[in-house]
């Protein structure tokens, strides 16, 4: 129990610490970075276990959105995306329910439910969190085109480093 | 109080969500600069288009008072027009003298009833003696000359329609000058007869018939009607002449009153002559 607990913290450090050291410097390097967006912290959403009540999970992905906004000088965009999220998890959970149910010691990861299901989840969750950051941040429904391309294109770069933090640090 | 709880235990996530989407709405707007215009410019639009909404239906219940505001200002204006001023100072050698005191003010008043299709038509204005309403006076609107009071009330006067045979006006022709009197036959709402007119002046389909101002009633030049047609009775000296109304007598609302301030004096001095 206070295992979980501490994981999941030291996670949200962790991914808070790479997505502003590492994926905002190299997004801000890119040449086309207002397409590409790398987007890792989300996957802190997604790995968060199965016995955490929805109340606490909304809370924890708002004080996430809020680490993330302060460090892009963003204030409530990431929060507002990263509350949707949340929010929308136990519908697409219970979405791509597998066979068995699910277990309710266990995290949503890789290891527990294969690569397959896994990568379902961390689509519709990143893409549906994606969508909604950027329209929060065009703010108006004037730019939906390019909101549209902004989410694909952010999309393919950061679902690729989410599946690699799955690999590497394969929270068993 | 229970079923409240256990609501909130059930659904307390999606008020959090709402909750929680709408500090960063907050948030958002309150802290990044691009967010914000475009919150305040939306807003504006929202908020421009409730308000003009909002204008157009109040301005719809202010129309009366607007149509008020805009009858006394004609009154007004026609007060300045050049055939209300009677010249003070006659022209001496040639030398026009711009002196001159006004002569006929003109009060507003609404026509509360009305009637076109009795023997006798009539009408009632609003206005009566504590506005200085006095029986003779002439009474016109925009398109010309409308009828006379008869009797005043305090507030309400009752004027005796053009279509009233009791109601003669002094008329002339606007191309030669020659003079009649226009009175009512009874028959046609839009038609009235000229008699008078003697034979001998020249007169065609289509000339227009304006008020003399040898009544002391109405100012010289005011618009009655054209010519409909007109033929010459056997034995008789003067033509008959059917006048074509310009007014529309059926749809008074707003009217003038003349006031002629001289008339005292004119009656009397005509009094005096008789």
């Amino acid at each position: 129990m206070n295992n979980v607990n501490l994981k999941n913290g030291l996670r949200f450090i962790l991914l808070v610490l790479l997505q502003i050291g590492v994926f905002k410097q190299i997004t801000m390097q890119m040449e086309y970075a207002s397409y590409f967006h790398l987007f890792i912290y989300p996957i802190f959403i997604f790995l968060l276990p199965f016995r955490y009540s929805k109340v606490l999970i909304i809370s924890l992905s708002f004080a996430l959105g809020i680490a993330i906004d302060i460090f892009y000088d963003s204030i409530g965009i990431h929060a507002a995306a990263c509350v949707f999220t949340a929010f929308i998890r136990p519908t697409v959970l219970e979405l791509i329910k597998p066979q068995s149910d699910y277990d309710v010691l266990l995290s949503p990861t890789v290891s527990n439910f294969g690569f397959i299901w896994f990568v379902t989840y961390a689509t519709i969750m990143l893409f549906a969190h994606l969508l909604f950051y950027f329209s929060v941040e065009a703010f108006t429904f004037v730019y939906i085109g390019q909101v549209l391309l902004k989410t694909i294109g952010s999309f393919v770069a950061s679902i690729l480093f989410i599946l690699i933090y799955q690999f590497i640090l394969n929270p068993k | 109080m229970r079923n409240l709880f256990l609501l909130f235990i059930k659904y307390g996530h999606i008020f959090l969500f709402l909750f929680l989407e709408f500090v960063c709405f907050i948030l958002i707007v309150r802290y990044n600069r691009a967010q914000n215009e475009i919150y305040l410019n939306s807003a504006n639009i929202v908020s421009g288009a409730i308000y003009s909404k909002v204008n157009n239906v109040s301005e719809y219940f202010k129309l009366d008072e607007v149509a008020d505001s805009l009858a006394n200002e004609n009154a007004r204006l026609r007060k300045l027009l050049y055939n209300s001023s009677y010249q003070s100072v006659t022209n001496v050698d040639s030398i026009f003298n711009q002196d001159s005191v006004f002569q006929y003010s003109y009060l507003v008043g609404k026509v509360v009833n009305n009637s076109i299709n009795l023997n006798n038509n009539k009408f009632t204005i609003n206005k009566g003696s504590k506005d200085g309403v006095k029986p003779r006076m002439g009474i016109i609107n925009s398109n010309g000359v409308v009828g006379i009071i008869k009797d005043v009330k305090k507030n309400y006067s009752v004027a005796l329609s053009l279509l009233n045979r009791q109601v003669k006006i002094s008329v002339s022709l606007k191309n030669n000058g020659s003079f009649g009197s226009l009175a009512w036959k009874g028959i046609y709402p839009n038609i009235l007869n000229l008699e008078d007119v003697p034979k001998h002046s020249n007169i065609s389909i289509g000339d227009t018939v304006v008020t003399s101002g040898y009544s002391s009633k109405f100012p010289p030049n005011l618009m009655i009607g054209v010519i409909d047609t007109f033929w010459l009775e056997p034995g008789f000296n003067s033509y008959t002449i059917e006048v074509d109304l310009n007014n529309d007598l059926s749809r008074l609302n707003y009217v003038y009153i003349i006031d002629n301030i001289l008339i005292e004096e004119q009656r009397e001095i005509e009094a005096l002559s008789q």
